[in-house]
């Protein structure tokens, strides 16, 4: 074996002892291989591409865990009762949007805080230990675990707040509970100051006591977790002060940052002949009662200006307002306006017609002549790849 | 059946007929070196402008000189070998572009592109195109030069639509001619274990950077031609 110097020779040398295909390597291939050979080794080694499908699979994996394993820290131990929330009203009205479901998560809002009617939960409840007629209801914040007994003891050490009535089981299986005093805008769940709101949990203990602060067994209680959110969000930013278009105008804005899951409701006040008059709203009112134009989760909207939308002529403008609606339906009011204007377009389309060209949704560009052309060049290839074939099975 | 699912159903109909045919015919003529997997396919991933012209100015009124980008994908299968030369076979290519621009407006019932809305314009391409190829691989399997020329030629098909504002304006499908030549270097010498054991784990021949000049031509109706435009990408032979 001859000893070459140099270190483009070296791998050359190399290359010839590893191949075993007896493939020639060239001069060419001795001065790009030193270069390039750092630069393509992950593209060409197996070893290193299957890095990325590694650490993607790492990252995935880790992702999942990491909130799993930070949320099961503070779930307390769920009793063997079942309960399912029937139905959730207040003055009597079906609360919009809460159900089962939704409890823990859009939970209640702070017009269901403020409003003076009252709000009733109805639950139905399974796997009832035999010869139990009712139950006892306590509430617990999110670190509070009201199964155990010191966080039900007497005094000033109890953490959970008995609700006080002892709720008959009904036909069915079902308890009506009064949230009564809960949802009283002085008392805590709905005095919380956290942004995306505050987790509470409804224990309910069927253990024959009527205040139960003695120890519970696992069959004997179930809680319900629930959420109240009654702060209102940040109003959105709007990214620009005007807009214009034809069939539709584009909006834009910028979400409040840390306000949890936001969607964003858009209100077009009544037109105006510039944008230097402004409507009937405000920036800073509440939103109005009469419905948004339109509704979306991302930070962008196209407002129809007929139809349902804005109902502007061409050359005219109106204000436009947007808010924030978390998930708990909490409303800001509305932000700064956006002046939006419509104009006559045109586009492509247009710009084919002027210059004697159809465009239509009927596929004008498709024309009798055209499909036989295209039928005549698909069956002319397939012809050619059949003749490939047979020559190639000779 | 509408007519972009009778094209597609047809390409994979030619697609999955030359693919048995190169599987199923161990011919003697294909290039296989000793220790190493047949060749069959060549896949190539094609990043590079296109500018439809559409027989008008249409076009560059609205999107001006917008070049996409074309992102496409190519399947080329090796049908027949000619010898000291390179296979000869069939490809399929599909592509995506996305134009957009903020719709012009009017004066005087006239296109005004110098004052436009916030409206927005778009303009989706997709073409699909089915090739004959003849790949030139001589250099690279006989001399240990790695550079493949290939030849391409076929029809292209461009399914079109235009949008503003979120509403179709219109769509359409032309037809046209394509042709191709790509250049391809072949990343084989630059560590050769390793490109030996990428075949030998997981079937991949050569791996190649490729630069291809390209045009459309011929376009009927309303045309969507580039009749010179290239695209670059990665491509494996296997």
């Amino acid at each position: 074996m001859t000893i070459c110097h140099g270190r483009g020779r070296r791998h050359a040398v190399l290359a010839r002892m590893s191949d075993t295909s007896a493939h020639r390597v060239t001069s060419f291939e001795n001065h790009l291989a030193a270069g390039l050979a750092k630069l393509a080794r992950p593209l060409l080694d197996k070893r290193e591409l299957m890095r990325i499908p590694r650490a993607m699979a790492l990252f995935t994996l880790a992702s999942m865990a990491l909130p799993a394993a930070a949320s099961a820290q503070t779930v307390p131990p769920q009793g063997n009762i079942t309960a399912n929330l029937v139905e959730a009203t207040i003055g009597g009205a079906a609360i919009p949007n809460l159900d089962n479901a939704t409890l823990d998560e859009r939970g209640f809002n702070l017009s269901e805080c403020d409003a003076a009617e009252t709000v009733v939960l109805t639950i139905a409840l399974g796997n009832l230990p035999a010869g139990r007629t009712f139950v006892d209801a306590w509430v617990g914040e999110s670190g509070d675990d009201c199964a155990t007994t010191a966080a039900r003891v007497n005094g000033d050490q109890r953490q959970c707040v008995h609700l006080g009535d002892d709720l008959d089981i009904e036909a069915d299986n079902e308890v009506t509970i009064t949230l009564d005093a809960l949802m009283n805008p002085d008392d805590p769940a709905c005095g919380g100051t956290a942004a995306q709101g505050e987790t509470f949990r409804l224990y309910l203990f069927a253990t024959g006591a009527t205040e139960t602060t003695a120890a519970v067994t696992v069959a004997e209680y179930v809680y319900v977790p629930f959420k109240v959110d009654a702060n209102v969000p940040d109003e959105p930013t709007p990214s620009d002060d005007t807009s214009s278009g034809d069939e539709t105008i584009p909006i834009r804005w910028s979400s409040p940052t840390d306000q949890g899951t936001l969607s964003f409701n858009v209100y077009v006040d009544t037109p105006v002949s510039s944008c230097a008059e402004l409507g009937a709203l405000r920036a800073g009112d509440p939103a109005p009662a009469d419905g948004a134009a339109s509704t979306t989760s991302g930070t962008a909207a196209n407002v129809r200006t007929s139809g349902g939308g804005a109902n502007l002529a061409i050359g005219q403008s109106a204000q436009a307002y947007v808010t924030s609606v978390d998930l708990a339906g909490n409303e800001s009011v509305l932000s700064s306006a956006i002046c939006i204007t419509r104009i006559e377009t045109a586009g492509f389309c247009d710009a084919l017609a002027a210059g004697g060209e159809e465009c239509t949704n009927t596929c004008a560009a498709s024309v009798p002549r055209t499909r036989t052309a295209t039928g005549a060049a698909w069956f002319g290839l397939l012809g050619l790849i059949l003749v490939v074939r047979r020559r190639a099975r000779r | 059946m509408s007519t972009p699912m009778r094209v597609t159903a047809l390409l994979m109909a030619l697609g999955v007929l030359g693919a048995t045919e190169s599987a199923s015919a161990q011919y003697s003529d294909e290039y296989r070196p000793r220790g190493e997997s047949p060749e069959r396919f060549d896949w190539q991933l094609h990043v590079g402008p296109y500018t439809p012209y559409v027989g008008s100015d249409a076009f560059r009124q609205i999107f001006g000189g917008d070049g996409g980008p074309m992102l496409a994908m190519e399947l080329d299968t090796h049908i027949v070998r000619i010898p000291y030369v390179g296979p000869l076979g069939i490809g399929v290519r599909g592509g995506w572009a996305r134009y957009r621009a903020r719709a012009c407006g009017v004066a005087d019932g006239t296109l005004d592109c110098d004052n436009r809305s916030d409206e927005r314009e778009k303009f989706v391409l997709l073409p699909v195109t089915v090739m004959a190829i003849l790949k030139m691989d001589v250099l690279a399997r006989e001399l240990g030069v790695p550079l493949v020329i290939t030849g391409k030629v076929g029809l292209d098909t461009f399914f079109w639509r235009s949008r503003r504002g979120g509403s179709t304006q219109g769509s359409g499908r032309s037809l046209g001619m394509r042709w191709g030549v790509m250049f391809a270097l072949e990343l084989d010498f630059i560590e050769r274990r390793a490109a030996r054991r990428l075949d030998e784990d997981w079937g991949i021949n050569h791996t190649f950077l490729f630069l291809e000049l390209y045009g459309s031509v011929f376009g009927t109706s309303i045309p969507m031609r580039d009749t010179f435009t290239w695209s670059a990408g990665l491509g494996l032979t296997f």
